[in-house]
């Protein structure tokens, strides 16, 4: 229930907007760029929002009686809105390093609901197999975002060509990819908690052996391109399946294509089959009477600015994930995406669960 | 939540929809990134800072009609 | 005409899709989507799976058959012209330093795949080498475009910020580390910069962008300014730093710092093709005539910004990427429209809108 006692302030990155309609107000958040316009019956509720600072509920009540019932209704929707928040709360915010990702989550989450849900994301242990290409930028991406705990899971060393991508010093050559990430990731500060696996995953018992050991992983990221992502997801997602781990197949690029997504949420979500059934037939018309002519080890180029922004939708999807709240899904289930990078474009394309799949089928709900 | 339940009459307030980008008779969603103005900066940005140089700037920038968009 | 000793190697980044029925043989290249579809006779075609760097031309001759000679030799030089396939050796022998040429390996793949041309590969590369780079500000963008241009090959970079390294950094920074904390934000990355590539030449400057500062002093020798100076304003710092460019004819990227847009696309400003600072300036201004803000309630607002690393990365990996396109495709990169974009973290889709050169622009104008 809302407190009403609790003082409250508009949120500093929520601006109020007089529209052309004198009772219509614009609330817009500046760090997701969304809005939502209330009709107000009384332009003293508008004075009264867009000097929210430090007021209860009750002291406004009391101070604007005509007002009172709209006061009542009105404040704590703002509060589900997320356009007003909670002064102690804001103070908590401000204190913290991670006030940046706090005042971002809050567009989404209440504030009474804030700190709890990114305790959640803290908390969370997160499997990322491969600390390669793109790894190496999930695995810091979310560390600096607050989350804690990391099993780490690369058998390579790291080499020279690997520089131009992976987040390495020069110096790391020749050290176990592993163990640069958990240096790196202790520089970052205190209550990190990293476990290092050197092994390949070679099949699908090699995940099993993993999660059997770890039980308390909330989100596996596949950032493994070796020999590409396609080949190791089919060796993740079943055990994944099976022990209800949310599962993100992240990276894999065919060149001038940066592949996104898809965010596997068993049961809920189409998996991992259902999006290879769907690809299937999406190709099937493309060269259907035509061989390919097959090569071994394609040495296929790859550039910086493409981690990166591979990198940064599976770093959006994780968060989405690690919250745990409704207020804040992910967006990548039930879909993957393509990033050209000839013309900056993303293209999504939507996959369904299939009634008849196997592993996620009607049947097995 | 439901914001079905709350009305102008009853509650002094309610949620409505609006065209895109018509805000203060003014429609720049079209045109501008993100279908919001860079104007939010007048109220998002940090008022001490922006406040204080800003003349300086505007004329050492000698804009025409003062201040800078961008 | 190609040398019998050539080993043709069929390009990785080229599907070959062969058509039994009807002879066909369709070239699909990679990176550009572009396609090459060849009548190709059966003994030709059945020579394709051994051009793989091993047999030589007089190898695949023999193969076919003496008799095919120089249609044989006609094939391969044509595949050679077209860059569907390549020396064996084309890596190895390209003119470079042996360190950097194993760091960028990969790029130098990527790059002929999009050139399709060992040449033009060896040249870009070679250019992006002996850039002077600017970058000021060393935030939140200015930060990952510096980690991405050391590992995009650049190795002679200026840094200017006069901030110092805050803990909260942690959200938003790349190669953040707590024993930074405190230290000027241009020394502290000339450090991380040197750590990425030892042989990079860094300079760090702890210095203010305004009004009072004289852009030579810094800038005479640089040949690319990248701004993501905010403070006080993006607007301004750009402005200034577009007037400078146009006169003294240098390469401007605005990459960042636009308040309230945690994730846009900034724009490169090549000085009388694109257009400048001051024409964004007047686009912007006829959209937001009038605009009266309200003051908002709290007045210290510092800290009630929000923001996500993922989004820093975005903005700061396509500012890298456009820097990389208008080195490897000047007329592509020109032709393509300037604008605006944005990445929306609510769906993840991107809004972008065109700006054009305004005629009667006082900086730029015709």
């Amino acid at each position: 229930m809302f407190d009403k006692k609790s003082p409250l302030r508009l949120r500093p990155s929520v601006s109020v907007i007089p529209t052309s309609d004198k009772q219509v107000w614009e609330f817009f958040q500046s760090n997701t760029r969304r809005m939502k316009h209330i009709k107000l019956a009384e332009p003293e509720l508008a004075e009264i929002l867009y000097s929210l600072n430090g007021e209860t509920i009750d002291s406004l009540m009391k101070e604007h009686k005509h007002l009172e019932k709209a006061i009542e209704s009105l404040l704590p929707v703002l509060i589900q809105w997320s356009m007003i928040e909670y002064v102690t709360v804001a103070n908590e915010i401000e204190n913290n390093d991670n006030y940046r990702v706090l005042n971002f989550l809050a567009d989404y989450i209440p504030s009474d609901q804030l700190l709890n849900v990114f305790n959640n994301l803290e908390n969370s242990t997160v499997l990322i197999i491969g600390v390669g290409g793109v790894g190496s930028w999930i695995a810091l991406g979310l560390a600096q975002s607050g989350v804690k705990n990391f099993i780490l899971c690369d058998p390579d060393t790291v080499k020279p060509h690997n520089l131009n991508r992976s987040l390495f010093y020069d110096s790391d050559i020749g050290e176990l990819k592993t163990k640069v990430i958990c240096n790196k990731v202790d520089s970052f500060g205190d209550g990190y908690n990293i476990i290092e696996i050197n092994e390949m995953i070679n099949s699908s018992g090699d995940v099993v052996k993993i999660l059997d050991v770890y039980d308390d992983i909330n989100l596996v990221i596949n950032a493994s391109d070796f020999p590409n992502v396609d080949t190791t997801s089919e060796l993740i997602f079943e055990p994944c399946m099976v022990r209800n781990i949310p599962h993100i197949v992240a990276g894999g690029y065919n060149l001038h294509l940066s592949l996104i997504g898809p965010t596997i949420i068993p049961h809920k979500t189409a998996c991992f089959k259902c999006i290879g059934k769907g690809l299937e037939l999406q190709q099937q018309e493309d060269f259907s009477s035509i061989r390919k002519l097959q090569r071994k080890k394609r040495n296929i180029g790859n550039i910086s600015p493409l981690a990166g922004i591979s990198a940064s939708f599976t770093i959006n999807e994780s968060i989405r994930v690690l919250c745990q709240s409704d207020k804040l899904a992910p967006v990548m289930t039930n879909k993957r995406g393509e990033f050209n990078f000839l013309t900056s474009e993303v293209a999504f394309s939507n996959y369904e669960k299939l009634d008849d799949c196997f592993w996620c089928g009607a049947k097995n709900a | 939540m439901d914001s079905k339940k709350f009305t102008i009459e009853e509650h002094g307030f309610e949620e409505v929809k609006i065209e895109k980008g018509m805000v203060n008779g003014m429609a720049y969603t079209g045109d501008c990134s993100g279908g919001r103005s860079d104007c939010c900066t007048r109220t998002c940005s940090r008022d001490g800072n922006f406040a204080a140089s800003e003349k300086g700037w505007e004329q050492f920038l000698k804009i025409e009609g003062g201040q800078v968009q961008y | 005409m190609i040398d019998l000793n050539f080993k043709p190697y069929l390009r990785d980044g080229v599907d070959v899709y062969i058509n039994d029925k009807d002879k066909t043989v369709v070239f699909v290249f990679l990176s550009t989507r572009e396609r090459i579809q060849l009548n190709v006779e059966d003994y030709l075609v059945k020579l394709l799976p051994h051009m793989d760097g091993v047999h030589t031309t007089y190898d695949l001759v023999n193969m076919a058959g003496e008799y095919n000679k120089s249609r044989i030799t006609k094939f391969i030089s044509y595949l050679k012209n077209k860059g569907i396939v390549v020396n064996a050796d084309w890596f190895e022998k390209l003119e470079l330093d042996g360190n950097y040429k194993a760091r960028l390996e990969k790029q130098i793949f990527f790059l002929l795949d999009m050139t399709s041309s060992i040449e033009k590969t060896l040249h870009i590369q070679k250019k992006i080498k002996n850039t002077t780079v600017a970058i000021f500000g060393l935030g939140a963008i200015g930060s990952w475009i510096l980690v991405e241009l050391l590992q995009m090959g650049f190795e002679k970079i200026k840094l200017l910020d006069y901030d110092q390294v805050e803990g909260s950094d942690i959200n938003r920074h790349a190669f953040f580390i707590t024993d930074n904390i405190g230290l000027n934000k241009a020394e502290a990355y000339k450090k991380i910069a040197k750590k990425i590539t030892p042989d990079a030449i860094i300079n760090s400057h702890d210095i203010q962008l305004n009004t009072e500062c004289d852009l030579d002093t810094y800038l005479n020798d640089v040949d690319l300014v990248i701004n993501c100076a905010d403070e006080p304003y993006i607007g301004y710092t750009s402005i200034n730093l577009s007037r400078y460019a146009l006169r003294k004819k240098k390469l401007l990227f605005v990459a960042g710092g636009f308040d309230a847009h945690l994730a846009s696309l900034g724009e490169m400003i090549v000085p009388f093709k694109t257009p400048c600072s001051d024409c964004y300036n007047n686009y912007f201004k006829e959209s937001l005539k009038g605009w009266k803000p309200i003051k908002h309630a709290v007045t210290d607002r510092d800290k009630g910004i929000g923001g996500l690393i993922s989004l820093s990365i975005f903005s700061s990996s396509n500012a890298a990427l456009s820097i990389l396109q208008y080195f490897v495709d000047l007329e592509r990169f020109l032709s393509s429209p300037s604008g605006r974009g944005e990445f929306k973290f609510n769906d993840y889709s991107i809004d972008s809108f065109t700006v054009k050169r305004d005629i009667n622009c006082e900086v730029c104008g015709v």
